[in-house]
């Protein structure tokens, strides 16, 4: 089925749908079309979509990822060596 | 199409490890550090999850989702040592598991004064959240799963992801815009319904509307 970016304007919660498949998926062109028309208009998704960014990226703070220990790095290597 | 990989010599198994399971160690690591809150532990995690998932590395379909597998055989492995550990001859669930971790917020001190670039009172948002809620926050914005994934992680539906997500991101939200409120970061125009409520206000107005008329 092929996708077309709508003829109308989305209204918000269709965008605030896109937003947040934006953070777990891949938007289509058809969807960034639509997104980007919407919140070039509506500063409320606009803010909407900002809080989500700065939210993520809290979590992310919040759970700092560490790289795996140099031991850990040498079991893998014996396990696989090339 | 994905294929079974039974007929793979050792040689070919190794690089199959190497190209599809070794680019998600850290993932991996990080996830083991979050269940666990130990280092030690967590090492120990992953050193028995990578020998799980190459022993039974037949099982993997190529190109599929080798992060979310790791994952589970990391997660079911964790909830087996839990078991082991409380020595109970009865069932330990997933669920008793996360009420005990509600009593044990996820900040070890090392973390908190190493790690964590966040103040207090940031950590206590998260720290406030239900350990359900915090774990799907995590699977979902730290390790970047998709819904479909995190259910199949934790063996729950998809809708029941998405509406965890949803909650626990409300949650988390509002008590962040207080907090960033509170210091100044952001005006009180700033702070209003529609920065936190998925659903927009003038849309709710509209609904109100159509139905008196």
């Amino acid at each position: 089925m092929s996708e077309k970016a709508s003829n109308g304007p989305i209204r918000c919660k269709e965008a605030r749908k896109l937003i947040e498949k934006s953070f777990y998926d891949t938007l289509t062109i058809p969807e960034q079309i639509n997104l980007a028309g919407h919140l070039m208009e509506c500063s409320d998704c606009r803010l909407w979509n900002e809080t989500e960014r700065w939210v993520r990226q809290m979590a992310r703070s919040f759970f700092p990822q560490q790289e795996v220990p140099y031991d850990l790095q040498r079991f893998f290597h014996k396990l696989t060596p090339s | 199409m994905t294929q079974q990989v039974h007929y793979l010599s050792e040689k070919e198994k190794k690089q199959l490890f190497n190209r599809e399971f070794l680019p998600y160690m850290n993932d991996l690591y990080n996830f083991a550090y979050y269940l666990t809150k130990n280092k030690e532990e967590a090492k120990d995690l992953v050193q028995e999850t990578v020998m799980r998932a190459y022993e039974r590395i037949h099982q993997y379909a190529p190109g599929t989702n080798a992060k979310a597998w790791l994952l589970i055989i990391l997660k079911n492995l964790f909830i087996n040592q839990y078991r082991h550990k409380r020595r109970i001859p009865g069932r330990v669930s997933y669920e008793e598991y996360q009420s005990t971790a509600a009593e044990h917020p996820i900040i070890d001190t090392e973390r908190e004064i190493f790690d964590s670039p966040l103040s207090g009172e940031v950590a206590a948002a998260f720290n406030n959240l239900p350990p359900d809620d915090r774990l799907i926050i995590y699977l979902a914005d730290v390790v970047e799963l998709k819904y479909k994934e995190i259910a199949h992680i934790l063996d729950i539906p998809v809708g029941t992801v998405r509406s965890r997500l949803h909650r626990a991101r409300k949650a988390l939200k509002k008590m962040l815009l207080k907090y960033a409120r509170t210091m100044g970061y952001i005006t009180d125009e700033d702070f209003n319904e529609s920065a936190v409520s998925s659903a927009p206000p003038h849309q709710k107005a509209d609904v109100v509307k159509s139905k008196k008329s």
